[in-house]
């Protein structure tokens, strides 16, 4: 199923926001790739740069924010180099984005059909009845009963679950190949949760789209997706194939992850460890998981680690696993 | 889209009633057509409309002005032309008004007067010694205003059952106990003025006996106009009254329209455009604008107004008459009358008015000097200087610029001056309870034209209007025997010690300017005629196009 | 019918309304500097007539009995007469309600004409040159003052032009005006067929309406452009960019959603307007309200002071009224 050919790759990305206090590095070096077909999760604390990097992906990272470096390459064109009406043709048509907080992202003043419609006649040449067809048949897809009377409906007059429906509806109307699902059931409660999560899985694999699901929840990410990405402060700190992730997570900071939650699943908004995040506004140098780390060296304190090769499609950014590289076997004592 | 259209209509609907329900209230005000003549209409552009048309309680200029072209006295004085075409008053002698004549007894102390038979009021009545009895003896000593405070007062009535008679229909005399020089020019004053007793009776109810309400906006006079049309802050309209009974002076104008217009520079603009015929109270600065311009022509006359710098006398450091002195020496006359007025003031002199008999200008001698000043305010004990206010209206533009010069100029010899400016009706609050402090610029002009009557108000002690409280008892005797003898020689000669005492040797004031009186009208409107009370005789004029 | 309820519970808590303000009027009106009767009495009456004047004009009462005995009269429909002009305030109202209303109205919908169009620029396009003179429009009118501004044009229009007719009110001295049915002249002289008086009241109401509505472009302006960037702001907004929606529909979303605040802040100056033209009326001659109410202030002419409050309140609350209806047309989050 997952094809070879890379639909998604971003290279360096650094995304900074430009505060009064100084300059907030939210985003920095950022490595990551999507392959066609394939089911990305990425998983990190909150505030480590997952819903800035998903912008940054769609160029629409707002004021003061700004992508600084890097590039955004979307089936072999650059999208950082794009113009706003050249974007246009992929945001909504090639990358659907579903974000979190359906509420705040729905125009409170217009109604949901309609909404959904506008997306529709933004990408296609139909007429508005066409249109507003096309939204009612989203509508009843992304599981709403009486789709004709919901669509007529404004969203403060929607539960939360049936808004965010309205969302995926919102990112699904033109069958993009990309869906980006930033947290897109934060806030709901767990049983709309599960419908939500396995209508977002079930609509990906009809349409074949490939996906990033930003999510909290560990067990999600290894029922469904075949990939998994591990973030902190604005970086991918480890990547690779999710049955070698849970088989034997390789950065500190995963095993911190796992090991905090006994039953391997994380459920809560806030994935609460132990210290905090560093401030972006004042990363260390060299490695910026260097202030939790339980094995910090001289070396993590200077020098940032590079993305390494550990394995097939295994990526890791540690030092421990320089060594390892260079002499396998002494790092898993260690670690041990 | 239906709650649109549904909240449309309940919201139209309910304006629909309310407006409807406003319309029926009020009377539907019918369009009266009245056929104007541009030609034969006078617009007359003035800052305000009358504050009210009853001479009892209303005497801002604009209503002076109203009220001497729809009122006329028992006597007059004649007009005579000056060098610019301006007719002016003949101070030199009285004439018959609506008196035929009359006759002062000759122990000075009876003025009889016969008035005309057969004139004819605004309403029709005929003008009898009634009219005269009511409004002098009745409405007078009813109301306890202007007339029995000011008329009354100046012809030093105090009895009036006693003191009037009425002989028979057209005939009535006036009596009072010492000889009385002043009931000729009295009686020509606007605020002798007579009107019509059976129509103001017949609007005079219970709770208002003297028919103040109809009087203060329409009412029945016996002179060249009367008023049609009162809309406060709008307008005021006249018309030309028919059965005028002085024939040679019916007015050419049909219709006169007092036009509010408060900006001086559009009064200016319609009268440049020829949409008004006039505008008064022009600043200096648009007056000399005027004068080059085509198709307009500005009269000036020095008329009767003084400007002046008034002191608290009750209490220091005005109370002493050196500080006076030295403040008058520390003016910058020319200052003022060049750049305040730009050469359209004339310096006043005097107490009296430059135009007025009895006047002498000899006394006044104050050129800028602060030398002489700080001398004078040493010999006070007032070396250091000291601090003080100047009050001004703000009602008048030129008082805030010569307040900026007093300012400046004082500061030469150590005084301290803060400027207070106050709106006109505080400015009047203030003046009539005699609440001024420190020093305050007024202007005032003596409405009759006696020498005596500028002391009679402002300089004898104790008088309502001497709102300084300046007290002199030498200048209160002088006065005194001016008010009880005919003997022309002895006035005159105690007119000119007073004018020595107020201005030399004990001043009251400090002498800004004669600020004149100043019109502009079209060109094509000839024979303006200035009555003593800062108002133009409408009926005079005419308007010839070539 | 919810509607018909709704209003009438509105129209309901006017009253409460109305007395209060009249009540807070009534007793600050005696507050002010000076006193009326001295006023009326003019320059040659003292102690006793001032005294006997009050007496009559029922001042030496107390203020309670003079409230309640005013409060009566107003219930009864009467306002009272002018110590001044002696006439029924309601009479002075009636004329001069509609000549100021016809000016504002048609002032504020130039104003809408030009400053919503300008801030919708401003907003969208807030670096185009046209947009930078907008602004500066805005700064400017918003700093000079009224009575100036009518001052130039009547000097630019008339004095020098002549392509108005004099600042003398609505209408020239010379032509009659039509019988008054609505009170404006440009309905009355169109009811009666009178063309003359038709094209004279436009004509004399064009520099006035000139005046106000160019100085009332700057707020207008102003609220609407920081009306728009607020919505623009929102996450709705970016989320329909996310969505790849043209720049004109984004511009229409942000429209819609400024709406509602656009109108309150009309219906505040406009509001504002009925006693605020005062000094326009007095350049123009125009024998509104608001002269009315400055002579009545001079003159301490209380009841026409009191019977210009009561009317400007009135107006207010409808305008408001409008204002709430007009709310809930454009979002449907507010019920009645
Ligand atoms: N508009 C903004 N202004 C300043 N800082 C921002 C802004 N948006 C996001 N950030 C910062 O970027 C960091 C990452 O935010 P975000 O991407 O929302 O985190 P996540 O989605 O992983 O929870 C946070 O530290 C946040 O403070
Ligand atoms: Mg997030």
């Amino acid at each position: 199923m997952i094809g070879l050919k890379t639909l998604l790759q971003i290279q360096d990305l650094h995304t900074y926001f430009y505060l009064r206090k100084g300059i907030s590095k939210v985003v920095n070096g950022l490595q990551l790739s999507v392959r066609e077909g394939e089911l990305l999760g990425v998983v990190g604390e909150s505030g480590s740069g997952k819903t800035v990097t998903a912008m940054s992906v769609v160029n629409r990272v707002r004021m003061p924010g700004k992508v600084v470096k890097g590039k955004v390459i979307y089936q072999g064109q650059d999208l950082l180099k794009l113009s706003e009406e050249e974007l246009r043709k992929y945001r909504g048509k090639e990358i659907g984005l579903i974000a979190a907080n359906a509420r705040g992202n729905l125009n409170p003043l217009v109604k949901v059909g309609n909404q959904i419609a506008n997306v529709y006649l933004a990408h296609n040449k139909v007429n508005k009845k066409e249109a507003w067809e096309k939204a009612v048949e989203m509508l009843r897809m992304v599981g709403m009963n009486d789709a004709l009377r919901r669509a007529e409906a404004y969203p403060h007059e929607m539960s939360g679950g049936m808004a965010q429906r309205v969302m995926i509806a919102l990112a699904l109307v033109n069958s993009p190949n990309l869906l980006i699902a930033d947290d897109a059931t934060n806030g709901l409660d767990v049983t709309v949760q599960s419908q939500i999560m396995d209508l977002i899985l079930d609509i990906v694999n009809k349409q074949g789209a490939s996906g990033i699901l930003i999510t909290h929840d560990l067990g999600v990410v290894a029922q469904c997706c075949s990939e998994i990405a591990i973030m902190y402060c604005g970086q991918i700190v480890e990547k690779g194939p999710v049955t070698a992730f849970f088989d034997e997570p390789k950065h500190p900071y995963s095993r911190n992850l796992l090991n905090s939650l006994p039953e391997r699943r994380i459920t809560q908004e806030r994935i609460e460890l132990k210290g905090s995040l560093s401030s972006p506004l004042s990363l260390p140098t060299g490695c910026v998981y260097q202030t939790r780390c339980p094995y910090v060296m001289d070396v993590c304190r200077k020098v940032e680690p590079s993305m390494l090769h550990v394995d097939d499609n295994y990526n890791v950014k540690c030092h421990l696993y320089q060594e390892k590289t260079e002499n396998r076997g002494s790092a898993n004592e260690k670690l041990a | 889209m239906k709650r649109i259209i549904l909240l449309i209509s309940a919201l139209i609907l309910l304006l629909t009633v309310i407006i409807t329900g406003c319309v029926k209230q009020s009377k539907t005000v019918s369009s009266e057509d009245i056929n104007v003549d541009r030609d034969r209409t006078l617009i007359w552009t003035v800052p305000a409309t009358p504050n009210g048309l009853d001479s009892e309680y209303h005497n801002s200029l604009q209503a002076l002005e109203a009220q001497s072209n729809m009122y006329d006295s028992a006597l007059r004085y004649p007009f005579k032309e000056d060098e610019s075409g301006f007719l002016v008053p003949d101070y030199s002698k009285v004439e018959s008004s609506l008196a035929e004549s009359w006759e002062l007894s000759k122990d000075g102390k009876t003025l009889t007067v016969h008035l005309r038979q057969g004139v004819k009021s605004h309403a029709g009545n005929e003008l009898t010694a009634d009219d005269f009895m009511y409004q002098w003896v009745d409405r007078a000593w009813g109301l306890n205003a202007m007339y029995k405070n000011f008329s009354a007062d100046g012809l030093k009535l105090n009895d009036p059952e006693k003191q009037l008679k009425k002989i028979d229909k057209y005939t009535f005399s006036l009596t009072v106990d010492t000889p009385n020089p002043i009931a000729e020019p009295m009686m020509t004053h606007i605020f002798t003025h007579l009107m019509d007793s059976v129509d103001a009776k017949a609007y005079s109810t219970k709770s208002d006996p003297w028919a103040t309400k109809y009087l203060s906006v329409n009412g029945s006079g016996h002179g060249p106009f009367k008023v049609t049309k009162y809309i406060p802050g709008q307008q005021v309209e006249f018309e030309a009254f028919n059965d005028y009974w002085d024939k040679k002076n019916k007015s050419w104008f049909q219709k006169v329209i007092m036009k509010e217009v408060p900006s001086s520079s559009n009064r200016v603009a319609l009268l440049l455009s020829g949409t008004a015929d006039a505008a008064t109270s022009l600043t200096p600065n648009e007056l000399q604008t005027l004068k080059g311009k085509p198709g307009v022509k500005v009269y000036s006359w020095s008329g009767n107004l003084i400007q002046r710098v008034e002191f608290n006398q009750e209490k220091p450091p005005f109370d002493n008459p050196k500080v006076r002195k030295a403040l008058a020496y520390a003016t910058p006359y020319k200052d003022i009358l060049s750049s305040v007025y730009l050469g359209m003031a004339k310096q006043a002199t005097s107490i009296i008015p430059s135009t007025y008999p009895g006047y002498t200008g000899e006394y006044w001698d104050y050129k800028t000097n602060f030398d002489k000043a700080k001398k004078l305010l040493k010999e006070a004990g007032y070396d250091k200087g000291f601090k003080t206010t100047l009050t001004i209206n703000a009602g008048i533009t030129q008082e805030q610029q010569i307040a900026i010069l007093l300012k400046s100029s004082f500061k030469n010899i150590g005084v301290e001056i803060e400027i207070q400016e106050l709106q006109t009706g505080d400015y009047y609050n203030n003046l009539v309870q005699h609440n001024m402090d420190g020093m305050f610029i007024f202007q005032d002009m003596p409405g009759v034209a006696d020498g005596g009557f500028s002391t009679k108000l402002w300089a004898q002690h104790p008088s309502n209007i001497n709102y300084g409280g300046y007290k002199n008892e030498e200048v209160n005797r002088l006065y005194k025997e001016t008010t009880e003898t005919l003997d022309v020689k002895k006035r005159n000669a105690n007119f000119k010690r007073i004018q020595e005492i107020v201005v030399k040797e004990d001043p009251i004031w400090i002498y800004l300017t004669e600020p004149g009186y100043h019109i502009a009208m079209r060109e094509d409107i000839k024979n303006p005629a200035w009555g003593t009370s800062q108002d133009i005789r409408w009926n005079m004029l005419s308007r010839e196009r070539n | 019918m919810r509607i018909a309820k709704y209003l009438g519970k509105r129209l309901l808590t006017f009253i409460p309304l109305l007395i209060g303000v009249i009540l807070v009027v009534f007793v600050l009106v005696r507050l002010l500097p000076g006193d009326p009767a001295t006023r009326l009495a003019g320059n040659f009456a003292y102690g006793d007539t001032i005294a006997a004047l009050r007496e009559s004009m029922g001042l030496d009462k107390p203020i309670w009995q003079q409230f309640f005995i005013y409060l009566g009269n107003v219930l009864q429909g009467n306002l009272g007469e002018s110590w001044f002009t002696n006439k029924p305030i309601l009479d002075d109202l009636i004329v001069r309600f509609p000549a100021t209303l016809e000016l504002i109205t048609l002032s504020i919908l130039f104003s809408i004409a030009i400053g919503v169009p300008l801030g919708i620029v401003a907003a969208i396009k807030p670096k185009s040159i046209f947009s930078r003179i907008s602004t500066g429009y805005g700064f400017f009118a918003g700093s000079i003052a009224d009575f100036w501004f009518g001052l130039m044009l009547v000097f630019v229009f008339f004095t020098t032009l002549n392509w108005f007719p004099a600042p003398i009110g609505r209408l020239d001295l010379t032509i009659t005006p039509p019988l008054q049915i609505t009170g404006f002249l440009v309905i009355d002289s169109l009811l009666a067929g009178n063309w003359n008086a038709l094209m004279n009241s436009i004509a004399h109401l064009a520099l006035p309406v000139l005046t106000l509505g160019l100085i009332n472009v700057a707020p207008i302006m102003k609220m609407t452009l920081s009306s728009m960037k607020e919505v623009m702001e929102s996450d709705f907004i970016n989320h329909a960019k996310v969505l790849g929606l043209s720049d004109k529909k984004v511009m229409r979303y942000a429209l819609r959603n400024s709406l509602p605040s656009i109108v309150t802040i009309l219906g505040v100056i406009y509001g504002s307007l009925l006693g605020g033209a005062v000094l326009v009326e007095t350049v123009f001659g125009w024998g509104g309200l608001g002269q009315y109410v400055t002579q009545a202030l001079v003159n301490k002419d209380y009841s026409a002071i009191q019977g210009f409050v009561l009317v400007a309140t009135i107006f207010s609350l409808f305008i408001y009224l409008f204002v709430d209806l007009i709310y809930m047309i454009f979002d449907p989050r507010i019920k009645f």
